[in-house]
């Protein structure tokens, strides 16, 4: 049992990139091992920007014995009937490359067999082309070439470590031969090489020159020092900033007062994503202190670098402060006008075109949802405005955010501000009925201009983020119980656009697709098949959500109720025989006895909405019998038609209901 | 002593001609950066090898603040180093410049971080790094891959130092035109002394007086003049035209003149004339 040791080292890889190869290379190095039958405890994939490790712990030092069992023709084939090998017989062992052989019985017949062994080899003999076929499969996320012609790789590869224990097992790759020689941190320590002297030292011998190799490690020194200042942090900027180091230092550094009066979201935007610090946030409000994780700090040069960083830092805000100055100058009204200058997308006019589609659709919501009519057309009218802001410009993720500050400031009303900053929010607030109007509106447009332009979400190709938009809008419209049809959803879309009503029905049936969705996870029916049900019924385009959802929960909870059997396979008998139904039901030419039976049916199919199973039971009453009774292929084609036609109004009416048929499996089978 | 502007420049210079590259001077049309001269554009195409380090005045008409701000230009300083082929030891050999420059490797915290390049006028692309120093982008780094639509091997690398940037951390300056470019036998002249009425004018120019009619005609007057010295593979005039387009290009998007979907068109008129120029080189590269 050893440790096999392989370090990939490069030029510095971008951080985000290394969180997904240190898997990949995981998972492709256990699948190599076990191609090759080499037994191991864990395989341990560690790295930073500047290296990936692969450790393979608990490695046998030889390769398994292999016996297979191959089965060739049965024996009245494969031999003669003087007992010798007949040409197929021969051909098997030739084709197995084997010479002995066996007679072996499986159930009642008899078979040639043959066993072959793939003998055990040392694991050191074969680990140098394993190793070399593992990295050398490695997905890129982004490809270069360096030098004459080198590569392919994520950046110029320059050395490989490659020990069993601590013997050099050979591996070569993009023209670097390994050895046992791994470089150390590029500015710390006074050595810029170190010799592996054995896999199992490695990270010990790495850590004494100032590489910590392990993430864990890395990770645990940065959130101890932002736990300990009880900061609230970015996850996503944390995993980056573990990658961006070897040897991570936290500095302390502070913000000076005068950038303090700044929006405080600009500020930490600007210190996230331009400088990768970590905003001191502390109960939700932003402080005057920033951490700075550096990686090449010592005694010598730690105010050195606070006071560089610092500088940095000053002079990034401000140019904040420049373009809160700047905006702050502007008029929303003037950058509303700019709009109709920035194309929204080819074919479908400018961002302006876009707000002046989405005001009604705010006033429709607005009423929908009881909210403040006024301030959701509002809202939706200065809505992009910010857009074209200098802030938003320089830094696009405060787009909303920004709006509803400049909008404050120029006095608009508190709910009008506040649907604009959270006009971005990936759930739409459904608590703030203004935010609701204008998010919906927003959404909603979006939705439907991309499926009028042809930008129709096909497997992961969704540019425009059409899914996220559409799921957005059917998840609040369920939430907030507004009871309107998808169909008038999507029409109300397509009214606004004015074009692309071919694309209308495609439009729906995706949002039906949302719904159902949301059905699943929502709290509505964890079960897919009464949701199915329901969303698949013809009717459904023309239900309301709120409909919908009460039918499939309300189905959920009857799901194990012997009932539903029984009308299910009532309504699906039913429906089968009315689908070759072509006339019209005319009541008044049943018998009179039959007219008598069938009137509870009757009266029900004329009478209201269906709201429950309960409703179902005039048609478990009386139709069973019914088809006990009555033939309904009667030879006389009037009487025929006349009862099929009936059952089809029956069915028809069912189905305002669910859609039976995809309700059967979850029952143990309908009967025919 | 503080180290000067031209002091720096002349450090790199040296530096770089110490290893083995041609020291150039800056090229006489306007352009948005050092990777747009010729030195750079055409030599890393084609398999002829290629070092060189020159000082680059590049414009850039939309980053213009009126000289408002300390850290904004239209007008500024890069000096680019290209390497064809890309040394295997091309990260030692630039902190060793930086070096030179008297940043010790130990006082400060030097990263490289990722940033890829990609100029969708030039047809070229390239990965690499910005360098930070303690935090602050000193230096572009990149390798390229394509250039003129056409994919490249040997690969070149090209190190661009922001000289007003990297002047600023030395000398410890919070405004760009507070740099000393030369103790003189005058005094101390600054950066501002010499470039800040320029750049003040410049933006009334850029932002407001350039005649949007007339950037048009000069557009249009540029590339058929390009096309016509292509015809006559005239490669390094074609060139220039190509850069003028380039240019007037940014002094419309300077003026608010250009719509986006304008945009797009003319940026891919530029690119047409990169790419006929990198042929026409390539049809008859020159030898060093």
């Amino acid at each position: 049992m050893t440790i096999y040791l392989l370090e990939l080292g490069f030029e510095e890889i971008p951080a985000r990139f290394i969180p997904g190869l240190i898997a990949e290379l995981r998972s492709r190095w256990m699948d190599a091992l076990n191609t090759a039958h080499i037994e191991y405890q864990d395989v341990e994939v560690v790295g930073t920007y500047r290296r990936i490790a692969t450790l393979i712990h608990g490695m046998a030092d030889e390769s398994a014995q292999i016996s297979h069992r191959i089965r060739g023709p049965i024996r009245s084939v494969a031999f003669t009937e003087a007992n010798e090998l007949t040409p197929a017989g021969a051909g098997f062992l030739r084709k197995n490359n084997v010479t002995d052989f066996v007679v072996e019985a499986e159930g009642d017949k008899h078979y040639i067999v043959s066993y072959t062994t793939i003998p055990s080899r040392p694991t050191v003999d074969i680990l140098g082309s394993i190793a070399t076929s593992v990295v050398s499969g490695i997905s890129l996320p982004i490809a270069m070439k360096w030098g004459d012609g080198y590569g392919p790789f994520i950046r110029p590869v320059h050395w490989i470590v490659s020990l069993l224990g601590d013997r050099h097992v050979p591996v070569e790759f993009l023209g670097i031969r390994s050895g046992a020689m791994t470089r150390t941190h590029r500015f710390l320590g006074s050595y810029r090489e170190a010799t592996i002297t054995s896999a199992s030292d490695y990270v010990t011998i790495l850590n004494d020159h100032y590489v910590n190799v392990l993430p864990a490690g890395r990770r645990d020194i940065i959130r101890n020092e932002l736990d300990l200042n009880r900061i609230h942090y970015d996850v996503t900027l944390l995993e980056e900033v573990v990658f961006l180091t070897e040897w991570p230092v936290p500095i302390w550094g502070a913000i000076d007062s005068d950038h303090m009066t700044l929006p405080a979201p600009a500020v930490v935007e600007c210190i996230q994503k331009n400088q990768k610090y970590f905003p001191a946030i502390i109960d939700g409000q932003l402080t005057d202190r920033y951490l700075i994780i550096a990686d090449s700090v010592t005694p010598a040069n730690e105010a050195i670098i606070k006071r560089g960083n610092h500088s940095v830092l000053r002079a990034r805000l401000e140019d904040v402060k420049f373009f809160w100055n700047e905006d702050r100058n502007n008029s929303y009204d003037n950058w509303v006008k700019k709009l109709d200058a920035i194309v929204y997308q080819k074919g479908l006019g400018s961002v302006g075109d876009k707000v002046r589609r989405m005001m009604p659709l705010a006033d429709r919501f607005a009423q929908w949802i009881g909210a403040d009519r006024v301030d959701s057309v509002r809202a939706a009218q200065l809505s992009k405005g910010d857009l074209v802001s200098q802030m938003v410009q320089e830094l696009p993720k405060l787009q909303g955010v920004m709006g509803g500050i400049y909008a404050q400031l120029s006095g608009e009303s508190s709910a009008v501000s506040s649907a604009i900053t959270h006009l971005y929010d990936s759930d739409i607030r459904i608590d703030q009925p203004v935010c609701a109007a204008l998010a919906l509106a927003d959404r909603l447009d979006t939705v439907v201009s991309c499926f009028a332009n042809g930008l129709i979400p096909t497997g992961s190709q969704d540019p425009w983020g059409v899914r996220r938009a559409a799921l957005a809008v059917v998840r609040a419209l369920h939430r907030l119980h507004i009871p309107m049809t998808l169909t008038d959803l999507v029409s109300m879309g397509f009214d606004g656009l004015g074009t692309g009503r071919d694309k209308q029905d495609l439009c729906i049936s995706f949002m039906m697709d949302r719904a159902r969705y949301i059905f699943e996870t929502d709290g509505v029916g964890s079960d897919m098949i009464p949701v199915s049900a329901v969303v698949d019924s013809v009717i459904s385009p023309h239900r309301s959500l709120v409909q919908m959802a009460h039918s499939a929960s309300h189905l959920q909870s009857r799901i194990s109720d012997p009932r539903l059997k029984l009308i299910t396979e009532t309504v699906i008998r039913v429906s089968r025989l009315g689908r070759s139904a072509s006339g019209r039901f005319d009541p008044s030419r049943l018998d009179t006895n039959e007219r008598a039976g069938l009137d509870p049916v009757i009266q029900w199919m004329a009478g209201t909405d269906i709201h429950t199973l309960d409703d179902f039971h005039v048609l478990t009453d009386v139709m069973p019998a019914y088809f006990e009774s009555t033939l309904i292929m009667d030879p006389d084609l009037d009487i025929r038609s006349n009862r099929l036609s009936f059952l089809r109004d029956v069915s028809t009416k069912c189905e305002l209901f669910a859609d039976f048929e995809k309700l059967s499996p979850a029952l143990g089978g309908a009967q025919n | 002593m503080t180290r000067s502007f031209q002091d720096i420049i002349l450090t790199l210079q040296t530096y770089w001609s110490d290893r083995g590259c041609v020291v150039l001077q800056p090229y006489d049309t306007e352009k948005g950066a050092g990777t747009m001269s010729p030195h750079t554009f055409l030599r890393v195409l084609g398999t002829t090898p290629w070092n060189v380090a020159y000082v680059e005045p590049s414009r850039r008409p939309t980053d213009g603040r009126y000289a408002d701000n300390p850290n904004r230009l239209q007008h500024y300083f890069q000096f680019q180093v290209v390497l064809k082929p890309s040394p295997f030891d091309i990260q030692d050999l630039y902190i060793g410049s930086l070096e030179s420059l008297g940043i010790s490797r130990q006082d400060h915290d030097i990263r490289f971080v990722e940033d890829n390049w990609e100029s969708p006028t030039l047809g070229a692309w390239g990965v690499g790094w910005e360098v930070w120093l303690d935090g602050m982008e000193v230096t572009q780094f990149t390798y390229f891959q394509q250039c003129g639509g056409l994919d490249l091997n040997p690969i070149s690398v090209e190190v661009t130092y922001g000289l007003e940037r990297l002047a600023m951390f030395i000398q410890n300056k919070t405004s760009v035109y507070d740099i000393i470019w030369k103790e003189s036998r005058n005094g101390l002249v600054t950066y501002g002394d010499i470039y800040r009425q320029s750049e003040v004018d410049y933006c009334h120019y850029n932002f407001t007086h350039a005649s949007v009619d007339r950037l048009v005609t000069q557009f249009e007057l540029a590339e058929a003049e390009c096309n016509e010295l292509i015809a006559h593979k005239l490669v390094s005039p074609a060139y220039d035209f190509c850069l003028k387009c380039s240019h007037t290009f940014n002094l419309l998007d300077a003026r608010g003149a250009i719509s986006v979907t304008e945009r797009m068109a003319y940026i891919l008129r530029i690119r047409k004339l990169a790419k006929k120029c990198a042929e026409a080189y390539l049809a008859h590269p020159v030898e060093v």
